[in-house]
């Protein structure tokens, strides 16, 4: 099995050591606000569920966590890091401890699916090794471990592109374990798939995050999915956060507040 | 009944503004094609008394003149080396210019305009015009063959490659990045195996374009089977001429065919090995308890 993180249950508690912190982020384009003022502490072995209609700025919130955006205002750590003043490189150092999950699986179509699972080993492995698609012999154990731990190793050596969309996005859960980060951060992981699919895939996630110790940020727009499986729920609308709370707290009222229209917003 | 409406359309308008534009490019057209007709004094009469004189030939080239066989299968060799040879120095040196040359992932946009720059002269500067340069500076031989063709083949290979990059999918090289990957591994490892087929199949159509472009180049005295023919041209040597256009056709109809056929080879998808299946064998040692 998997053995890089302590395999522990894991049950909500305020004094879990923080990993990622937020603090009064916001990204505006000119004078349109994406963000506003987002603040919140994510701990060790969680799994947040970011919810919210499409446009509410989930997307932007990963993508100024990984620097893919340069947020306008705020500050973030992770692992007691800045993230806004890292260099190149640090920052390079930073994205190869987050495991990043895409809604379009982001596989690499013509590669086995053991080759991409090996992806995740990229930032660790030697240029040699990468040139001739040679990884080592923990590398590929790693890899096969990972593939094993979404249900997913009798496919290893089958080309990505044969798969279902649910058995991809395994895989690409796969290749962020393989990273062995602290966090999986997963952006609209199940919009792409059908429902049988997209449990499984939450399902996953949760084991994750509660057996492997590994925080998983996940954003959805269906709350269905997010209740069932999250222990947290971040409700964003029109860029800020509405509401914040253990999963088994969210009340109907709370819901209503995260999908009102976005003009009384 | 869908509707109990009764509808009225606007009636087209005479004088739109985009048909006026078209009929005036119409009529430029027209018009400038009748100068150029002018300008290329086609004069079909002339054609007429031409006729004759090539059939006369046609009967002086039988039978054709294979004594000098040899000769000319030593020469289209000579060819189809230097074509080869020219081919792979311009794949070398496109490949970088290529990577530079694709909008999306190109470094810079000084960068990218330099780079589709050098292959925009390179390419639209034909090999017969380098193999005059090269000519005239190294002298003759295959060569200069060689040198006129890797000119100006990077620039067309170069360009085909941008071409083949440009619409490659981000998906893959934005989760490599992402993963902390450097540059250069994201490109080798989650691009590569993207356009893979494609380059091959490139440089395979301009391997067999090569091999078309210089069968001509010995004319000008870069090497190869066109010297030949021009030597059985200035002679008036039709039997010979025949056979040194004979080997021609049929070199350069093998080489199509063996470019065709492994391209198709390469751009086939092969079957994955279902049967191949990793297992589980034991438990890992751990120090745990």
């Amino acid at each position: 099995m998997f053995d890089h993180a302590v395999a522990a249950s894991v049950a909500l508690d305020a004094d879990r050591e923080v990993l990622l912190s937020l603090r009064d982020v916001g990204k505006s384009y000119g004078s349109t606000q994406i963000l506003r003022r987002i603040s919140f502490d994510v701990g060790k072995g969680e799994f947040a569920v970011v919810l919210g209609p499409s446009g509410s700025g989930k997307s932007t919130l990963f993508r100024c966590i990984t620097r893919l955006e340069e947020p306008s205002e705020g500050t973030i750590h992770y692992e007691g890091l800045c993230v806004n003043t890292l260099n190149r490189r640090d920052l390079a150092h930073l994205r190869s401890r987050i495991g990043f999950v895409f809604q379009q699986f982001n596989l690499i179509k013509r590669l086995s699916v053991l080759d991409n699972v090996l992806t995740g080993r990229l930032a660790r492995a030697p240029l040699w090794r990468v040139t001739c698609r040679s990884f080592s012999t923990a590398d590929r154990q790693l890899a096969l471990g990972c593939l094993d731990a979404v249900g997913m190793l009798e496919f290893a050596y089958r080309r990505v592109d044969g798969l279902s969309g649910g058995q991809q996005q395994r895989v690409a859960i796969a290749r962020a374990l393989a990273q062995q980060s602290h966090t999986i951060i997963a952006d609209e992981p199940i919009a792409s798939l059908d429902p049988e699919s997209a449990l499984q895939v939450m399902q996953i996630l949760k084991r994750v995050a509660h057996d492997y110790g590994i925080t998983v940020l996940c954003s959805l727009h269906q709350v269905d999915y997010a209740l069932r499986m999250a222990d947290r729920i971040i409700g964003m609308q029109a860029g800020r956060i509405v509401v914040d709370k253990p999963a088994h707290d969210v009340s109907a009222e709370d819901t209503r507040s995260i999908y009102a229209s976005l003009g009384a917003g | 009944m869908i509707s109990p409406w009764v509808y009225e359309e606007p009636r087209p308008r005479l004088l739109e503004r985009s048909k006026i534009i078209r009929n005036v490019l119409l009529v430029g057209c027209v018009a400038l094609f009748v100068v150029f007709w002018r300008e290329s004094h086609v004069d079909f009469a002339k054609l007429a008394q031409g006729v004759p004189r090539v059939a006369g030939w046609l009967v002086q080239m039988l039978p054709p003149d294979t004594r000098g066989l040899p000769e000319v299968l030593a020469a289209a060799f000579e060819t189809l080396a230097m074509a080869t040879i020219g081919t792979l120095f311009a794949l070398v040196a496109a490949v970088p210019l290529s990577l530079l040359a694709a909008r999306n992932i190109s470094p810079h946009p000084a960068l990218y305009y330099a780079a589709r720059g050098i292959l925009n002269l390179s390419r639209g500067t034909e090999t017969l015009v380098f193999a005059l340069i090269f000519t005239a500076a190294i002298g003759f031989g295959p060569f200069t063959g060689v040198l006129a063709i890797a000119f100006h083949m990077t620039g067309a290979i170069g360009k085909m490659l941008a071409d083949v990059i440009e619409p490659a999918d981000p998906g893959p090289m934005e989760a490599a990045a992402l993963s902390g990957a450097s540059r250069l591994k994201v490109l080798r490892y989650a691009l590569l195996p993207d356009i893979m087929p494609n380059f091959i199949a490139v440089a395979l159509y301009m391997w067999e374009f090569s091999v078309r472009t210089s069968t001509v180049l010995g004319i000008v005295g870069a090497g190869g089977i066109g010297q030949t023919l021009k030597n059985t041209i200035d002679l008036l040597d039709f039997p010979k001429m025949v056979t040194v256009l004979a080997v021609i056709l049929l070199m350069v109809g093998a080489i199509d065919m063996i470019s065709d056929f492994l391209r198709r080879r390469t751009l086939q998808d092969r079957a994955t090995d279902t049967a191949r299946v990793p297992v589980r064998v034991r438990e890992k040692e751990t120090g745990r308890v």
